[in-house]
């Protein structure tokens, strides 16, 4: 079953930011904020679109919300492949 | 996250319109009194228009709401300039200043271009001419602007470039529907800036030629702390700072602010450090790549976002860690 890990998703997000390096960032500090990694609600927007688009996984606007931080997104992406 | 002191070259960014909320340092205003004399010293020469900003501004429910410019633009304006000024006092010397749209005139009176009564009597000019300008919107695009542009309908504009994917738009409200409508189906993600005012659109050029007289006829001095330019993103020049139609233009003409800071970071190891509402311009500058590797770092004075009661504990905390305190 397809799962999402962290370093999927900092890859997203760095897409989304349109940074043209990348880091490992989210496999080092997990559970820091997403303002704090420099994701603002526009890029989380974003990352959503692609979730979607890339995992079929269609997060409401109000789970994105309640996930703060990469590690909480990326549990709350694979909980929901889990469930199909 | 560390909490060691913070030291070497240090640059205020001071944000503009969509970093107001509702009740944004009114706890400041509560609890440091440094802050309230230095609001009330600007409310005071904002004359009656001072009085109902200040009591909406400290309101549970205010007469007119915080994102109508009316409030909001006058609002950021004192509390960035307050904060600098603040920091000031309490021994804190910038290196460098970058605001973002309103912010920028704040900017330019902490950097002593204009005094402080001749900065209130633009912000109050401005605000008088908003009125006169057509219904409007902004929004914020997942995109560059080059990949925004294509889809402008004629009355949009781009208003700002925030970050490298992060274009705000600014226009009439019809026309910023169907655009935006065009940008969603060719797959980009947009949300709302909270403003009533397209500000950096071309519906704000009759602000811009109106404000042209008094600016004309206002005292300038050079700057005494150097500003980089939200509009040119290269350090303002002296010539600049005294032409009254680069600060006439500033409502209408678009915000060039990662452009700006990647200038700001490429003077070296920094810390930035926001300077007015909310965490907004410390998150942007999260993304530059001097930022995320560690050569430069940021600290937002004020944080997200929170209720009034914890203003006075953030500012005190970012004061320890910048290693000043109240004369």
């Amino acid at each position: 079953m397809k799962q999402m890990t962290l370093s999927a998703l900092e890859e997203i997000m760095h897409r989304c930011a349109g940074d043209d390096e990348s880091t490992d960032s989210f496999q080092q500090a997990p559970e820091r904020a997403f303002a704090d990694l420099g994701y603002d609600s526009l890029a989380l927007l974003e990352t959503q679109s692609v979730i979607r688009r890339e995992y079929g996984v269609d997060l409401s606007e109000q789970a994105l919300g309640a996930a703060e931080t990469p590690q909480q997104l990326v549990d709350l992406v694979n909980r929901w492949l889990s469930a199909v | 996250m560390a909490v060691g002191r913070l030291t070497g070259p240090l640059a205020l960014l001071m944000p503009g319109q969509s970093a107001q909320y509702q009740g944004m340092g009114s706890g400041l205003y509560r609890d440091v009194p440094e802050f309230a004399q230095l609001m009330d010293e600007l409310f005071l020469l904002m004359g009656a228009a001072g009085d109902e900003l200040r009591s909406d501004w400290l309101a549970a429910s205010p007469r007119v709401p915080i994102d109508h410019a009316d409030r909001s633009q006058p609002l950021l304006f004192a509390i960035d300039y307050a904060l600098g000024r603040l920091l000031m006092d309490w021994g804190l010397r910038p290196t460098v200043l970058l605001g973002h749209s309103i912010g920028e005139l704040a900017a330019a009176t902490l950097a002593g271009i204009f005094d402080p009564a001749s900065a209130v009597r633009i912000v109050r000019h401005r605000v008088g001419q908003f009125a006169t300008v057509p219904a409007g919107g902004m929004a914020a695009v997942a995109a560059s602007r080059a990949q925004v542009q294509p889809h402008l309908r004629p009355g949009v504009d781009i208003g700002a470039i925030n970050a490298p994917r992060q274009t705000v738009i600014a226009g009439a409200a019809e026309p910023l529907r169907t655009t935006l409508a065009t940008l969603r189906r060719a797959g980009f993600t947009s949300a709302p800036v909270p403003s009533t005012v397209p500000f950096h659109s071309e519906l704000l050029r009759p602000v811009a030629v109106a404000a042209g007289p008094l600016l004309a006829s206002l005292p300038v001095r050079s700057p005494q702390i150097p500003l980089v330019s939200g509009y040119t993103a290269g350090y303002l020049t002296d010539a600049e700072a005294r032409d009254p139609g680069y600060w006439a233009r500033q409502p209408v003409d678009p915000v060039l602010f990662w452009p700006a800071l990647t200038t700001l970071a490429d003077a070296g190891p920094q810390l930035l450090v926001e300077c007015g509402p909310g965490n907004g311009l410390t998150t942007l500058a999260r993304r530059l790549p001097q930022v995320r590797s560690g050569h430069s770092e940021v600290l937002a004075l004020l944080g997200p976002p929170t209720g009034p009661s914890r203003e006075a504990e953030q500012l005190a905390a970012a004061a320890a860690r910048l290693g000043i305190s109240p004369p």
